[in-house]
């Protein structure tokens, strides 16, 4: 099916009212600007807009969710942590060369043995308690060898953003973007409209800094 | 019209005037021009078609569709250096800060003693800048977008006597939502997204997206086009082959990727320089943690930039981001990363800038990768811990009580004694956290077969047909951020071939 290019792309295009150099431009009219806003809300997980997750073996997955547990913070609840995560990360994985993703799946496996060629435990990071898991962590995060802390960025990268994208961790460090968003939105089509900003439409300085 | 994946079963071979490969600052320039002149132009873009009304604050979401391998991209060397770049219609400009600084009239001079062409120089660029900077509205911002993490930087630099300079972004009506990085949600950026690429597509031009060029098409001696696999967005397996038959193609795949497609065929013989010259303008992040709520999260990311000692090749800038972003790059996890998180509103991000004194290169790697090399060098590394002594400065006299530095060993202080002791700890490179966004000048412009790889027309010397429009084509780094100046060259590609319309049209 050929798609024609959404009218929203196009009344996104909204001219400066300065003059341009050259008359390159076609003005749209602003009352129709509204549609070329964000919708804001998360993608459903379903269609086309965001790959499937990569394949990974149970074991696989059992070996990342004990590194997920030993990562995320304890202080969130957020019980499916570790099978959400999982899940955004396969997505990601989907996205990136096969290399790299490959990477990642020996990182997982590595970081799995990390106990023992630590020579911390016979076990693997699965099968560790979580504060155990932890010390495995402090000692692969104070290595020198350049490998280890590639292997350590990358996977504590991926979880941590990940986990602190999700809505229970937002809530618990008081970040709420939408209604804000949300408010810039309507900012924006009234200053395109002409209508100047208000004094409430300010950010409100903090103490110490001027406006 | 846009085309995409379901779209080349039906139909997979197209010719055209001007075969733009990539929709960002370059191709989105280049294309949109030479589409209002009358050619028939396509655009091919790797990645989707994600229009504003798709964008939403959430990185899990964003970074897959918008940002190249989901952001797992790393230039190799000491210390390793990640990087982002765009793969959506529009590029990187969907993505980047919107910065519009021109090429400062300095570096300018140097193009143009290095090219010997007065093109290169401040007057020849000027124009240029000038058209460019009305079709993206580049401008100050409205006095409801500035937050106070801009106010802050502002404010500190100047009770430090220090230079500030007021950004001009490409905007209309920025209202600071501050999301600059996962798309603008209100569609104030004017990222190519929605200035260039709208132009191009009223203009008649197309847009075959989530389609990989992996060869060009060369007959005679000349390139006639190029030849690609789409890719389905839901698997991201190649599917099929999508041939587009040109009279000049064009490649604006940015510094890593044009290399990457160029060297394929053995280009930049003549001077050796094709992928060499890499320059990527390496960042370090400070984090300065705020008795108080900054929300800096609210408000335009880089209101201004702290010129001071811009001579010294630093620059420094705030530049905040998402909650996930700060987390991935703060060498803390478990309820420590929480606790420090649970400040997020207390914090504000801010990076130090180093131009390039050296040089790295991009190479073809295995399984369709490009290598990027780049090692930074012992003079740039002490520049960093200058630039975060300073910067460090700067939050404590605005009252921050800790700062999180960009040494993964040591990466906390609550004092400037305590940045002092550690900066003196820091002899190796190695424990340097860098980033980048910025990556230039791998298809250098000049005027000799002998010293770059394309002609001042952006056309390469040993391939008549093949023209280059993106940041590889800067023979310097440029020490601020390279979109106009990305934008300015595309216009000046975009000229020479309207000039040449008859022979470019004769051709092939």
């Amino acid at each position: 099916m050929t798609q024609a290019i959404e009218p929203h792309v196009l009344v996104d295009a909204i001219p400066s009212r300065d003059h341009l150099p050259e008359p390159v431009g076609r003005y749209i009219a602003p009352e129709t600007f509204g549609k070329g806003t964000a919708g804001l809300e998360r993608h459903p997980d379903v269609g086309r807009s965001l790959a499937r997750p990569v394949a990974m073996s149970p074991s696989g997955r059992r070996a990342f969710h004990g590194i997920i547990r030993a990562l995320v913070p304890t202080g969130v609840d957020m019980p499916d942590a570790p099978q959400r995560i999982e899940r955004h990360v396969r997505r990601m994985m989907r996205y990136m060369p096969i290399l790299v993703a490959f990477g990642l799946r020996l990182c997982i496996f590595a970081i799995d043995q990390a106990p023992r060629w630590l020579g911390m435990s016979t076990r693997r990071l699965r099968g560790l308690p979580v504060e155990r898991a932890r010390e495995v962590f402090e000692r692969l995060s104070h290595s020198r060898i350049v490998l280890v802390q590639t292997m350590l960025y990358a996977i504590r990268g991926l979880v941590m953003s990940t986990f602190f994208d999700q809505d229970e961790a937002h809530e618990a460090i008081g970040y709420a973007p939408v209604p804000f968003l949300r408010g810039r939105q309507t900012l924006r089509h009234r200053l395109i409209e002409g209508a100047g900003a208000a004094d409430a439409d300010l950010i409100p300085a903090i103490p110490g800094v001027r406006p | 019209m846009i085309l995409r994946y379901e779209d080349y079963d039906r139909q997979s071979v197209f010719t055209t005037d001007i075969l733009v490969i990539g929709t960002g600052a370059g191709g989105g320039a280049v294309g949109a021009e030479l589409a209002a002149d009358g050619f028939d132009v396509t655009f091919v873009e790797e990645g989707s078609y994600h229009p504003t009304s798709t964008f939403n604050p959430y990185a899990t979401e964003s970074v897959p569709r918008l940002y190249r391998d989901s952001g797992a991209t790393v230039i190799m060397g000491t210390p390793q250096i990640p990087f982002v770049e765009g793969r959506t219609v529009g590029g990187t400009t969907v993505i980047n800060g919107g910065m519009t600084y021109r090429t400062p009239d300095d570096v300018l001079d140097t193009w143009q003693d290095l090219t010997g062409s007065p093109e290169m120089g401040v007057e020849g660029m000027t124009p240029l800048f000038e058209r460019v900077e009305g079709i993206v509205h580049a401008k100050h911002q409205h006095e409801a977008s500035v937050g106070n993490d801009s106010r802050i930087m502002a404010q500190g630099a100047e009770r430090l006597g220090w230079k500030v300079e007021i950004n001009k972004r490409n905007q209309e009506s920025c209202t600071g939502a501050n999301l600059c990085v996962f798309g603008c949600p209100t569609g104030a950026k004017q990222s190519t997204l929605v200035s260039y690429m709208p132009r191009a597509m009223k203009s008649g031009a197309r847009c075959l997206t989530e389609v990989r060029i992996h060869k060009l098409l060369i007959r005679g001696g000349r390139c006639v086009g190029a030849v690609g696999r789409a890719i389905d967005p839901i698997t991201r397996r190649r599917g099929p082959r999508v041939v587009i038959k040109a009279k000049a193609t064009i490649v604006c795949g940015g510094a890593i990727q044009t290399p990457y497609l160029l060297k394929r065929h053995r280009l930049g013989k003549p001077s050796g320089q094709l992928g060499r010259n890499f320059l990527c303008h390496p960042n370090a992040k400070l984090i300065g943690f705020y008795p108080g709520r900054v929300n800096a999260w609210q408000g335009v990311s880089q209101y201004s930039q702290v010129r001071e000692f811009h001579d010294e090749g630093l620059l420094f800038a705030e530049n905040f981001i998402p909650p996930s972003a700060m987390a991935a790059n703060l060498p803390v996890f478990g309820d420590r990363a929480l606790e420090l998180l649970k400040r997020y509103d207390n914090a504000v991000v801010s990076g130090v800038l180093v131009e390039d004194s050296t040089t790295g290169t991009v190479s073809r790697g295995p399984f369709g990768m490009a290598i990027a090399r780049y090692d930074i060098t012992h003079q740039d590394h002490s520049r960093f811990l200058k630039g975060v002594e300073l910067l460090s400065t700067l939050h404590f006299e605005m009252g921050a009580d800790s700062v999180a530095l960009p040494f993964h060993d040591q990466p906390f202080a609550s004092s400037m004694d305590e940045v002092r002791r550690i900066i003196a700890t820091q002899t190796s490179r190695h424990t340097l956290e860098l980033f980048t966004v910025h990556l230039m000048g791998t298809a250098r412009m000049g005027a000799t077969p002998e010293s770059s790889v394309v002609d001042l027309g952006g056309q390469l010397w040993d391939l008549p047909g093949a023209y280059v429009a993106d940041a590889s084509l800067f023979p310097t780094a440029i020490g601020v951020n390279p979109q106009i100046t990305i934008m300015a060259l595309a216009t000046r590609v975009a000229a020479r071939l309207i000039e040449a319309r008859g022979s470019v049209l004769a051709a092939a």
